[in-house]
């Protein structure tokens, strides 16, 4: 794995919402490098502003002030075409909610960011089913939502964020919506997608457990990082990464309870 | 504090729900329309002459149609408010959360309710108004040649029942509403149903269904094409009920159609947001069926009463030209009353060309063998030759009883005209005929005492007028050529004269004198059976008085003058009156029930889209991340509004084509009359495809608008 080239670096990112006339501060000059093949997990209490971070990489909400660097390329100054160009090819997202659209079946789904940029069907097929293979979906690729379980459906939203195959993938709390089997399973096969496959993923968790697969972790605490844990690779098992983790958590805030 | 929450809940859902509430200050102008018709000109006009009808119409015809529109507009509040209300549902469980009780919750919902009515009401009856007094001046000029005089056609009584109506339905809707909600748990209040189950819909009960709906509404078109009028207009209603049930499980099984659209397109699956709008009407047309289906059936109704209306428009207008009509006033009564009125100074300048007409049935011979004087053997064989080759002589096959009218061979009509009256024909003198020939500016014609004249009344036969004079002159010539005598009276031959002018006998258009001999006054005063016989006194306005004050004014001004007689008249204007009053009543209540049921209906499809849209509102948030651009997004919705409105207008074409043949077919006598309509039928179907498409566009840019409001932020 190459990890000296820098994929994503985020400069000094500001961002403030104000909210009757009350300003507050979700980012208070952020500053990281993602490198190429890394697999971040970001963590944080609530309201430290982790998906605010998230969000604003994947272009929802726009930062206040500072940078954010892709390949080099600052993200910020898109509109239009270009942006949609970036949701659709450089980044997948995968969301808490699995954001499927539950009119749509799951190989509809799968495909439709190539739909939106109207992409070549032929290669799309062979790609669609070697990563519903890898991801065990096939048997509900002609399904809907409402007929697979949670985690059927966040492994259909991963196979939608990889179709196009992104630059980087942004997954925002993945493991939030399911139940402990599941919630392993998927990021079992999320982290072989980053080992085996070289993929980047940046990861907002307030999960241990999810975040133990990472790389590395960033803890946030209003707005700003607070700490920084790196996995000894290939040293360190995942058990002991995870109480690591716990430690970390622990200093931040006395315990679970207030991270969570 | 409670008015003032009230106020600024009511302002909200105005404005989210613009279209619905547009489309109730349309409703309240309708009804005001519909209500003060009683007050405008024409109407007014014709209770002077037709007041009885007149009546009939305001206090039964209309009334009912109001008591239709406000049972439609009452289904379409229900459904707008328990939109608003699902939507406001966490809103109402907070209000409870914090200890406001349901009482007070309800009166809180009224008041809301209440300001957006009288809102709508004051919007309503203002442009109502507008419009019933443009309508009146419109349609005062365009029928009343300057007699009827404008008046305010303002009806407080209209405005009361307006108010009451729109209010008791308003007030209804929202209490069974209400009801409805508070019966819920605040939980359920607070955190909505269970997550509603995506329903695709079986595949092969769609199948199914699309196939029997079809095979319904096939049946539905052959019973009303081909059995319309058996079983006493039974098959009417089977129809009907097969007509609605087969549209519902058409458009039900159009689920299938657009499943296997988005599942089979392969080549065009990655092209767009192309597979997400199918599924988008797919899931429409799952949930909504029933909607789609009662949008298509009153698009259905609309086309068929907006074409029935404007058919009537048309082919009345036909009518209240003049036509062979000669004579403006016919008076019945004692003939030495009539003569000293008539002779009047007063009268004098409203009476020229006064003819008495007698007429009367010819009396049957006394006794022998024989039934009648006449022998029509001669002219009957000369018609029945004329027959089509596939029609046979209904004599030959046994008739019993006769059918008229302009779907069947002239031929067919004369024949039947001769079998049923020919024994005792109504007889004409020709003194008579002539002094009529003189007054519509005629040559008269001399005819001795073995001649006569076959005499049609040109009101009676329509369209088949010149079919059927054509070939009767043409008979009468070619025997009148060949010396033949085509009848005879008493076994006296007689020659018909061929060629003379056929022209109305009175000014009342209620004599009921079809066919008629014209004899000489010699054969008239021996044949005529004097128990039948009757005196009319034609007479026309002279041209001075005419030219000086207008036909309409001088026709008023004798009618005044004759008021006092006692004596039964008719003049052209009660004709023209009551052609009017067909007119105004037929195409009036048709046209506005059609265009009542097409706002109905676009208002339905716009609520259920935007409903829909509002719901699935996450969805284009999902697209936007995933990188879909506003426009493909945009382009996305507008090719579902086109659908969504296309679906049901397209199943309400076929059928309303059906429906429009089938009333061509049996319910019009006249074939050409939807032929004379077109214009008018062009400029109502482009109307009907305005007010869709105002709707639609309304619709698509509301739902654009909320794309806009996303503004990027799908999670928040």
């Amino acid at each position: 794995m190459n990890y000296k080239e820098k994929l994503l670096e985020v400069r000094d990112l500001h961002k403030a919402y104000t909210k009757e006339g009350v300003p507050t501060k979700a980012l208070n000059g952020i500053t990281f490098d993602v490198l190429n093949g890394e697999y971040l997990g970001i963590m944080g209490a609530s309201g430290s502003g982790k998906t605010t971070l998230l969000n604003c990489i994947a272009t929802v909400i726009k930062p206040t002030s500072g940078q954010i660097l892709l390949s080099g390329v600052n993200i910020s100054s898109f509109d239009g075409g270009k942006l949609a160009e970036y949701r659709g090819n450089k980044i997948g997202y995968l969301f808490q909610d699995f954001a499927l659209l539950d009119n749509l079946t799951g190989r509809e789904n799968i495909l439709l960011p190539l739909s939106i940029h109207n992409m070549d069907i032929s290669t799309a097929e062979k790609k669609l089913n070697d990563i519903a293979g890898f991801l065990g979906i096939t048997d509900v690729l002609s399904k809907f939502p409402a007929q697979m379980s949670g985690g059927q459906k966040q492994r259909v939203a991963a196979a939608r964020s990889l179709i196009s195959n992104p630059d980087i993938i942004l997954a925002d709390e993945p493991t939030g919506a399911l139940d402990t089997k599941a919630a392993r399973l998927l990021m079992e096969k999320l982290q072989e997608i980053n080992q085996k496959h070289g993929r980047t993923i940046l990861m907002v968790t307030h999960d241990p457990n999810a975040a133990s697969f990472c790389s590395r972790i960033l803890f946030i605490q209003d707005g700003v990082i607070f700490h920084e844990l790196r996995r000894k690779i290939p040293n360190e098992t995942r058990e002991e990464f995870y109480a690591r983790i716990l430690q970390v958590m622990a200093q931040m805030g006395g315990g679970s309870a207030n991270v969570l | 504090m409670f008015f003032n929450l009230a106020w600024r809940n009511s302002k909200r859902s105005r404005s989210e729900n613009l279209i619905y509430f547009l489309t109730m200050v349309t409703a309240v102008a309708t009804f005001y329309i519909v209500l003060s018709l009683g007050e405008q000109d024409v109407i007014r006009f014709l209770g002077e002459i037709e007041s009885d009808a007149v009546d009939r119409l305001l206090t039964n015809l209309m009334p009912t149609i109001y008591l239709c529109a406000l049972l439609f507009v009452f289904f379409l509040v229900v459904f707008a408010n328990k939109y608003q209300l699902e939507c406001r549902s966490r809103e109402l469980g907070l209000y409870l959360m914090f200890g406001m009780t349901k009482p007070r919750l309800f009166v809180q919902i009224m008041a809301e309710g209440l300001i957006t009515s009288l809102l709508a009401l004051l919007g309503g009856l203002i442009c109502g108004g507008f419009l019933s007094e443009i309508i009146s001046l419109a349609t005062a000029r365009l029928v009343g040649h300057g007699i009827i005089a404008h008046q305010s056609s303002f009806s407080a009584s209209a405005v009361i029942l307006t108010m009451l109506g729109f209010l008791i339905i308003q007030s209804v809707a929202l209490f069974i509403l209400c009801g409805k909600q508070f019966n819920k748990e605040i939980h359920q209040l607070l955190y909505g149903e269970m997550a509603k189950k995506q329903r695709t819909g079986n595949m092969g009960s769609n199948l199914l269904s699309l196939i029997l709906g079809a095979a319904i509404l096939v049946l539905a078109y052959w019973i009303v094409l081909k059995h319309f009028m058996a079983a006493g207009g039974a098959m009417i209603l089977v129809a009907v009920i097969l007509g609605i049930i087969g549209t519902i499980f058409f458009i039900r099984g159009l689920a299938r159609l657009l499943s296997v659209a988005a599942a089979s397109m392969k080549r065009k699956a990655t092209h767009g947001l192309y597979v997400f709008t199918l599924r988008q009407l797919h899931e429409n047309v799952v949930h909504k069926y029933v909607s789609i289906s009662v949008a298509s059936i009153l698009i259905m109704l609309t086309i068929m009463l907006i074409t029935d209306g404007s058919t009537r428009i048309m082919s009345y207008g036909n009518q209240m030209t003049r036509g062979a009509s000669v004579y403006d006033f016919t008076v019945l009564g004692d003939e030495q009353i009539i003569d000293e009125y008539l002779s009047d100074e007063k009268m004098q300048p409203y009476v020229t060309a006064l003819n008495r007409m007698e007429t009367g049935t010819m009396k049957r011979p006394a006794s022998g063998g024989i039934n009648s004087f006449v022998d029509w053997s001669g002219l009957r064989e000369q018609i029945v030759s004329n027959l089509p080759p596939n029609v046979k002589d209904p004599a030959t096959q046994g008739a019993v009883s006769y059918e008229f009218g302009s779907h069947q061979p002239a031929a067919l009509n004369l024949l039947g005209r001769i079998d049923t009256t020919g024994a005792t024909p109504y007889l004409l003198p020709i003194s008579s005929y002539n002094r009529l020939l003189e007054a519509a500016g005629e040559e008269k014609v001399m005819i001795s005492d073995n001649e006569a004249v076959f005499y049609l009344n040109p009101d009676f036969s329509g369209n088949a007028q010149e079919v059927t004079i054509s070939m009767l002159d043409q008979i009468a010539a070619d025997a009148q050529a060949s010396g033949e005598a085509l009848l005879s009276i008493d076994g006296q031959p007689i020659t018909l004269i061929p060629a003379v002018p056929m022209k109305g006998l009175t000014a009342d258009e209620n004599v009921k004198i079809v066919t008629a001999l014209i004899v000489s006054d010699k054969v008239y005063s021996e044949y005529v059976n004097p128990d039948t016989v009757t005196v009319y006194h034609n007479f026309c306005i002279p041209s001075e008085t005419v030219e000086a004050d207008g036909l309409m004014l001088s026709i008023m001004k004798a009618r005044d003058l004759l008021k006092p007689s006692g004596l039964y008249y008719e003049s052209y204007l009660d004709n023209f009156g009551r052609q009017l009053f067909y007119v105004i009543s037929g195409s009036y209540t048709t046209l506005y029930m059609g265009f009542m049921l097409l706002i109905i209906a676009c208002a339905l499809l716009a609520l259920q889209f935007l409903t829909q849209m509002r719901e699935t509102k996450a969805r284009y948030a999902t697209l936007s991340i995933l990188g879909a651009r506003r426009e493909q997004m945009k382009h996305s919705i507008n090719q579902q509004v086109l659908w969504y409105f296309l679906l049901p207008l397209l199943l309400a074409c076929i059928s309303g084509a059906v429906g429009i043949y089938a009333m061509q077919l049996y319910l019009y006598s006249d074939t050409a009359k939807l032929q004379q309509s077109y214009p008018l039928l062009i400029v109502m179907a482009i109307v009907v495809v305005l007010v869709l498409a105002i709707y639609g566009i309304a619709v698509a840019r509301t739902a654009n608008r909320e794309i806009s409001k996303l503004n990027w932020k799908p999670n928040s």
